[in-house]
């Protein structure tokens, strides 16, 4: 990988990793850092790395960086996202349905985020998401589905609390 | 799998995915179109489905990398930063000379010796190659000797004169005799000078030995004659070779001196200019 390829992955997955990251930790600085850490790495590596697999290695790199990263601070537990985005739905408006989704996808473990973050920001199939998160195909199926049917029941009982 | 009452809602999860075949889906919109409330659940789920968002990465400048900040620079870049580059190619193009010039000069040696052996070989079917080298070849090793010998031959004949003469001319008028004394004398002084000078002519060998020998027996002065034309002979021919047009001869071929000394010059110019080029 020369210099300038790897310039241009910067150019193309710079925003996405930064996008997954930082949707995931809701924490700007720390994300940056490990968007920062993913790429020095690719730097490294650039040799070894497949040119096609530049965007998998980027994912993969920054998930479990992040992952390590929730390990250390333990500031990004579940209970924890749950208090602090709880919200009294009766207060909640109708227009703000996206506000709301992205809030009880926050609700969720990290593992669900992380799989419903790269299904519908990245687009990435099943056997990708689990090459990138160290799971089988049938476990990151199995893991959205769980995580889209409780994502639709909050969603319900939020629109219902909310009529 | 097929789809059913039961299974319909995992088909659903694997429509909004993306995950089905084109016939699993085509089999899911047809359930779809005949069922309404399943859409409305399909509904559902596409509703609690992440919509594309642009989130940017503000600072990428600090993530671009260029070789040259590696400090382990690529050899191939590194080549590039040096001005000597061409003239490292120059010189692998003057070592591959010297091999050439060098295999040249084993290719010439062997034909050398080559025509030597050639030559030594008593009978040659080839007429020309016998004229031309035999002489060349008799001639310039024994140069030395090829001089010597005939002078030798004309002291030895003129000892013989000077032995045998006092017993041929004693008895009929001894002034003679004692006359022919210096006179050989001075033929054999005079030989000398006139073979080293190897600008031999030969009315004047053949005047100055006529004279020399005035008083002498005919046959004697005869054989002299003889002895001192060959020399000549032999020594015409070896001061010919530097004629313009001469001619080189390398085994049968033929070979114009003018052009060989050319391709000398030529190989020595280029010599002369690699070694003040290396010298720079």
């Amino acid at each position: 990988m020369t210099d300038i390829a790897y310039n241009n992955a910067v150019d193309q997955y710079a925003d996405g990793v930064y996008r997954f990251i930082v949707k995931n930790i809701q924490h700007e600085e720390d994300a940056r850092d490990i968007v920062q850490t993913a790429f020095e790495k690719l730097w490294i590596n650039r040799d070894t790395v497949d040119p096609i697999k530049v965007k998998s290695y980027l994912f993969t790199i920054a998930y479990h960086q992040m992952i390590d990263h929730i390990r250390k601070v333990k500031k990004y537990t579940v209970t924890d996202i749950y208090e602090t985005s709880s919200i009294d739905p009766v207060y909640q408006p109708q227009h703000e349905l996206r506000q709301t989704i992205l809030k009880a996808i926050n609700e969720l473990n990290p593992t669900q985020k992380s799989l419903i973050l790269l299904k519908d920001y990245e687009g990435y199939n099943y056997q990708e998401i689990g090459e990138i998160m160290n799971l089988s195909e049938s476990q990151v199926k199995v893991y959205i589905h769980r995580a889209r049917l409780q994502l639709k029941e909050k969603l319900s009982h939020l629109q219902k609390a909310s009529a | 799998m097929e789809l059913n009452q039961d299974n319909y809602e995992n088909y659903l999860l694997l429509y909004i995915d993306n995950e089905l075949s084109a016939s699993e889906k085509a089999a899911v919109e047809l359930l779809l179109a005949s069922n309404p409330k399943k859409a409305q659940e399909l509904k559902a789920l596409q509703a609690v489905q992440l919509k594309p968002e642009f989130v940017e990465f503000s600072d990428k400048s600090s993530l671009y990398r260029f070789d040259e900040m590696n400090a382990s620079l690529d050899p191939a870049f590194k080549k590039t930063l040096y001005k000597s580059s061409l003239k490292s190619a120059k010189l692998i193009d003057i070592k591959k000379i010297y091999w050439a010039t060098g295999s040249i000069a084993a290719i010439a040696i062997s034909i050398f010796f080559g025509v030597k052996t050639l030559v030594n070989q008593p009978q040659l079917q080839q007429p020309q190659l016998v004229a031309s080298i035999a002489p060349i070849k008799n001639n310039i090793p024994n140069k030395s000797v090829s001089i010597l010998k005939p002078i030798e031959k004309t002291l030895s004949t003129t000892d013989n004169q000077l032995n045998n003469q006092p017993q041929i001319i004693a008895q009929p008028n001894q002034v003679i005799a004692d006359a022919t004394l210096p006179i050989i004398a001075s033929v054999t002084n005079n030989d000398q000078p006139i073979l080293s000078k190897e600008t031999l002519n030969a009315d004047q060998t053949a005047t100055m030995v006529e004279s020399s020998s005035i008083t002498a027996d005919n046959t004697t002065m005869n054989s002299t004659i003889s002895v001192e034309q060959k020399i000549e002979k032999e020594i015409f021919e070896e001061i010919n070779t530097e004629d313009n047009d001469r001619v080189i001869y390398i085994s049968n071929i033929e070979l114009d001196g003018d052009k060989f000394r050319g391709i000398t010059r030529r190989l020595n110019a280029l010599f002369k200019r690699n070694k003040s080029e290396k010298n720079k």
